[in-house]
């Protein structure tokens, strides 16, 4: 999720380049440049409002964001974005840009892959940007609450450009939604009032065994400032696209997995009704069986004897059945219930119709037939649910390896690994880094793809860690 | 079979399953974080399971019944729907060990008190009382 006000993403580090110590000449020559630089940027770069941001001022404290209505928003998301590019430039990250890539970044410009240049995008209608997002990154963009605008699908492609293919992969079928601004649900699970710039959305509901949407990153009216510097803007825009991109890199695979075990979850419902029917026709055949078999004497009758041997057999092939797991097995025990009823009807044949025992014998036979019954029915329920039931427990299993039992995704652990050892020492590179870690993870990506060239200036650690992951 | 070489009883047979309990716990997700009370919740959800596997029932009702409590939380968000339905399940498995184990009242207390708590299933929750009592 983006959120606007608070440092802005990519805020430089806590200290502005000082000067030396010692040499009063120099101080002073120093000085004298920084004050002139200071009047330039105060040209090119007016601060909005009283106030001026500091990269450790709380935005949105001072903003009272719960008062904040969407023209006002707006306003503080210029004023965020001017913030950031004046902090930026007094770092000297965009004074001299030294690269072809760093010079495209100062002006907004995307280039593909984050090294060489691939021209900024531009679409004359919306559905020549749908068509080209969804062609050049799977992605089905889609009008929520808001629609497209040809220039901000030209920015969505532009951004996603400066991602690495592999990382691109992470958005093939995702949906792209353009919202006017939050869900009362949504704002309801950020947990705080201030205003949402995008959200990534996993999605991993499902019903009758299918997802019910793909996830989606959504995109509000407070991703598009208006008024002020366009470059400025849709680098500020940019951001957003490539922050909740990030989490898509970061969590996808994860909760991808999650889907699919609420997917076959639901394939296992769809079974469930008709295997618990069938227990329960099993369990009052299991009571009318035993009763039955109560009634029937000790003796020496060899007929009788030999009807009693056929019950036991039956019990036992009941008892294969009931450990079926797979339609298969299901078959097998199915198979020596029937020659079981075989032997039953053979041994049934030997005992004379005036049997004195012969009204208990049919009681018994009833009864194993019911039960027998009852077997088969469950058999073949089971047959349907236990495969239902074996797939949900492989995507279980499958889900386990993706993420810890807190629900932390692999490349989330392996960041939070990186940010405790050789990267604690660094600052985050936005106030709002450090809301969560799959925050601080998306704005680090975010700054990585969208200027390297100060990343590495300025949080070096972050950048060594990103190159060497995320190529 | 047989306690004297001539003369036998017909040894009583016949099985059937123990109720199957629900295994599919939905899984929730969030860009958010989702609170710490849902990851206990999952892990109770397993003991539940291997509890009820290892024949202690009771304490496999009192773990789905943890669940169920764990998951109160979420209301008005995107998966407060998800998080509802954990809870749901959560009650059915309690029912089905606590019947297994031979606690009835156990059980409808257990409703009871969930019924005060869970609006969202009141309805599923009376049902599960009106089965524990014909079941008594």
């Amino acid at each position: 999720m983006t959120k606007i006000g608070g440092a802005p993403p990519g805020a430089t580090p806590r200290q502005t380049p000082q000067t030396t110590s010692g040499d009063t000449a120099s101080a002073t020559d120093a000085s004298t440049t920084a004050e002139a630089k200071k009047a330039e940027l105060d040209h090119k770069h007016p601060p909005i409002g009283a106030d001026e941001v500091s990269p450790d001022a709380d935005t949105v404290q001072k903003h009272n964001p719960s008062a904040q209505t969407s023209a006002e928003s707006q306003a503080r998301f210029a004023h965020d974005t001017s913030a950031l590019l004046r902090q930026q430039e007094l770092t000297g990250t965009h004074t001299r840009p030294r690269t072809a890539h760093a010079k495209e970044a100062e002006h907004g410009h995307a280039t593909a892959g984050g090294a060489g240049g691939a021209a900024k995008a531009s679409f004359k209608t919306t559905q020549a940007g749908v068509d080209a997002l969804k062609k050049d990154y799977g992605v089905n963009v889609k009008d929520g609450t808001a629609k497209w605008s040809p220039q901000e699908l030209a920015t969505a492609h532009d951004s996603f450009a400066r991602m690495s293919k592999s990382d691109r992969a992470k958005l093939q079928g995702l949906d792209l939604v353009r919202d006017k601004e939050a869900s009362a649900a949504v704002k309801a699970e950020a947990g705080h009032d201030h205003d949402l710039a995008g959200v990534y959305q996993p999605n991993v509901k499902a019903k009758d065994g299918k997802r019910v949407k793909p996830p989606a990153i959504h995109m509000y009216d407070n991703a598009f400032p208006k008024g002020g510097d366009a470059d400025k803007n849709r680098a500020a825009s940019m951001n957003v696209f490539l922050h909740e991109a990030g989490h898509a890199v970061e969590g996808r695979a994860r909760d991808d997995a999650a889907a699919k075990v609420n997917e076959t979850g639901t394939e296992t419902d769809k079974h469930r009704p008709a295997f618990e029917q069938t227990s329960e026709r099993l369990n009052s055949a299991l009571d009318g069986f035993r009763d039955a078999q109560r009634a029937l004497p000790r003796t020496r009758d060899k007929t009788l004897l030999k009807l009693y041997r056929a019950n036991g057999k039956l019990g036992a092939a009941t008892a294969s059945l009931g450990k079926a797991k797979t339609p298969a097995a299901a078959k097998a025990g199915q198979a020596k219930v029937d020659a079981a009823l075989k032997a039953r009807d053979a041994a049934l044949a030997g005992i004379a119709e005036d049997h004195p025992n012969r009204s208990e014998v049919d009681n018994l036979v009833e009864s194993q037939n019911e039960y027998a019954a009852a077997w088969k029915a469950h058999g073949e329920a089971a047959g349907n649910y236990w495969p239902a039931q074996n797939a949900h427990d492989r995507a279980n299993t499958a889900l386990k390896r993706l993420e810890n039992s807190d629900g932390v995704s692999k490349p989330l652990q392996d960041f939070n690994r990186f940010r405790a050892g050789a990267g604690e020492s660094e600052d985050k590179v936005s106030d709002y880094a450090g809301t969560s870690p799959a925050e601080d993870f998306a704005e680090h990506y975010a700054l990585y793809r969208r200027d390297p060239d100060h990343m590495k200036k300025n949080f070096p650690q972050a950048f060594k860690w990103f190159s060497a992951n995320y190529r | 079979m047989s306690d004297s070489p001539e003369e036998a009883t017909l040894e009583l047979t016949g099985a059937a399953p123990r109720p199957v309990l629900i295994e599919f716990m939905p899984q929730v997700r969030s860009r958010f974080e989702l609170p710490a009370d849902y990851y206990r919740a999952r892990e109770l959800w397993e003991r539940g399971h291997t509890l009820y596997g290892r024949g202690k029932d009771a304490d496999a009702a009192r773990a789905f019944l943890e669940v169920a409590r764990l998951c109160r939380f979420g209301v008005e968000t995107t998966y407060a729907e998800e998080v509802a339905d954990i809870r749901r399940r959560a009650y059915e498995n309690a029912v089905t060990a606590f019947l297994s184990a031979g606690l009835h009242d156990d059980a409808d207390r257990a409703l009871a008190d969930a019924l005060a708590h869970d609006e969202e299933n009141a309805q599923r929750i009376e049902e599960l009382r009106a089965e524990v009592r014909a079941k008594r």
